[in-house]
């Protein structure tokens, strides 16, 4: 199965925090709640991060994340739905981002500001850079019931 | 700041010109090799002066090991993230390791009364140690007698001092406001120092043997391991009870319910919600033992745990915790010795998640297959060893670089 039930598309798109993990050099692992989009037509999601953070330095030295996106409800587990997200992170400096990319970037930016619209600033000394999950494999579970989507 | 023992070690060859860890291995070897030369040239009655004189030598050595962990402990606390906390750290250390070596002062008291004890008041005890003709090694055991009650007196200075910092700590930390706390730490090694004076005090009963002919010398042994066992065993109790982290967070952790669990699966991170509890000073989430984080703590203990608060309405107003550290599994084994602990992280879920788990309760038949034959047995509490801890609170906008 190679297409991404719409269940699983409504939660990363109405779900404004992911929870990424990523892993040490020790493999000791680290998590951060990040802010993302998803990016349909290329089955990828996208961050924003500083590059002095830990989560880059981690991502630089081991692509490996997870991320796992979900809805909680603290009186009934059954209503719990959410979804973990395995793939791989590449770190797009602003240096590597090669003029032909551009246009792609600025797309993605124009994600970013649908979603986030009153959260979001222009800013011209930022160190940001943007970062990419190509996605391997969704789990998705609505209560105790479980289901997974291999992308690869 | 460095104690007189210490400079003796650094400063005075043979000692300063070897590698630390021998140090207290030579200084052993000797001290034996003078005191069993003097003891035959003298012609000491052997099994009285060299062997309680090698007993007591035994001793003053292990002291020496143990007061060379101590004070490079004392001297490596950080500044405490509360200012009057810090102050109380700052003294203790002034006190300890002050320029006029008040740390000598219990060590010259306990040296006097026994120099007077020995010459003054019961002198035929000398003569039971080290014979009738002792005039010549009264130097050598003068200075034994010194190495004793130096290192004594440093055991009830530190001791006391220890007890004084832990319960100001204690008394101040109640009193925390914000993000104000003590590094873990330096609270786990004050702790830590604290066994080490324990054990300080037990390695003085091996002295008792030499001296139980002597009622004066035996009781003041007695009374000091019990003053020494009481003042570390109360500092290490209130020590313990000095939160480890400033109540902004304590707070979050307290109200919080669902946590993110970070594991490693070979070489890839695996994260997943969980419900949590803490019981002040740990927190502990449950699982399944067929969970795949489960799983993966059996193989690499390696964990983070991640406890947010959201607000619906401003996403900037969110806080987070993230504790990365150890992964202890409170399985079957862990009854024998975690029994309290598991009553108490067993209550604290059925108070905490009674309405979430009542639900698993009246809905099983909603629930896999697997799970319906294997219910809350099969889950099993998982304890977080903290080693790193960081906060974040409200989250900055996205910034899109130009």
């Amino acid at each position: 199965m190679r297409e991404i039930p719409p269940k699983i598309l409504e939660i990363l798109h109405l779900n404004y925090f992911g929870y990424l993990c990523t892993l040490e050099p020790d493999l000791q692992p680290h998590i951060t709640p990040i802010f993302f989009v998803y990016d349909h037509r290329h089955k990828t999601i996208y961050f924003l991060s500083d590059i002095h953070s830990r989560k880059i330095n981690n991502i630089l030295k081991n692509p490996e994340v997870a991320l796992t996106v979900d809805e909680r409800d603290e009186s009934d587990p059954f209503n719990n739905e959410g979804l973990l997200v395995r793939g791989r992170a590449t770190v797009h400096s602003p240096e590597e981002a090669r003029v032909d990319m551009l246009p792609e970037i600025y797309e993605i930016y124009e994600i970013f500001k649908s979603k986030y619209r009153q959260f979001m600033t222009v800013s011209k000394s930022s160190r940001d850079v943007l970062v990419s999950i190509e996605i391997f494999k969704i789990s998705h579970w609505v209560g105790p019931i479980f289901t997974t989507v291999k992308l690869r | 700041m460095r104690w007189i023992y210490e400079l003796i070690v650094e400063k005075i060859p043979p000692f300063s010109l070897l590698p630390k860890v021998y140090v207290t291995t030579v200084q052993l070897l000797l001290m034996e090799f003078v005191g069993i030369t003097i003891a035959l040239i003298f012609e000491l009655p052997p099994n009285r002066a060299i062997k309680y004189g090698s007993i007591i030598i035994f001793v003053v050595v292990l002291w020496s090991v143990l007061t060379l962990y101590i004070a490079p402990t004392i001297r490596s606390f950080r500044p405490s993230l509360s200012e009057e906390e810090n102050r109380v750290i700052e003294t203790y250390k002034r006190i300890l390791f002050h320029p006029k070596h008040l740390e000598v002062v219990p060590g010259l008291v306990i040296f006097f009364i026994f120099l007077y004890y020995f010459f003054v008041i019961n002198p035929n005890l000398l003569i039971y140690y080290l014979g009738k003709n002792h005039q010549g090694v009264l130097v050598f055991a003068a200075i034994l007698l010194w190495d004793v009650s130096y290192r004594a007196g440093l055991g009830v200075w530190v001791t006391y001092n220890s007890l004084v910092r832990s319960i100001l700590l204690l008394k101040i930390s109640r009193r925390r406001k914000k993000l104000e706390h003590t590094l873990l730490y330096d609270l786990r090694s004050m702790e830590r120092m604290d066994l080490n004076n324990l054990v300080f005090g037990l390695i003085s009963l091996i002295i008792y043997p030499v001296f139980q002919v002597d009622l004066f010398i035996s009781v003041s042994i007695i009374v000091y391991v019990c003053m020494l066992l009481i003042f570390s065993s109360l500092s290490i109790y209130f020590i313990r009870k000095v939160p480890w982290l400033p109540p902004d967070i304590m707070d979050l952790l307290n109200e919080g319910k669902f946590a993110y669990v970070g594991t490693v699966e070979s070489i890839r991170p695996h994260v997943t919600p969980v419900v949590y509890v803490f019981d002040g000073r740990y927190v502990y989430f449950a699982t399944s033992t067929v969970s795949k984080k489960y799983k993966n703590i059996k193989k690499v203990r390696k964990i983070a745990i991640l406890i947010d608060e959201r607000d619906p309405t401003d996403l900037f107003k969110n806080k987070a915790v993230l504790i990365k550290g150890r992964a202890a599994v409170l399985g079957i084994s862990s009854l024998l010795y975690a029994l309290p602990t598991l009553i108490r992280v067993r209550n604290l879920f059925h108070r905490k998640f009674q309405k979430y788990m009542g639900v698993y309760k009246r809905d099983k038949s909603k629930l896999p297959k697997a799970w319906q034959l294997t219910p809350m047995v099969r889950r099993i509490p998982v304890k977080i060893i903290p080693e790193e801890v960081i906060y974040w609170r409200g989250a900055r906008k996205i910034r899109i670089p130009l």
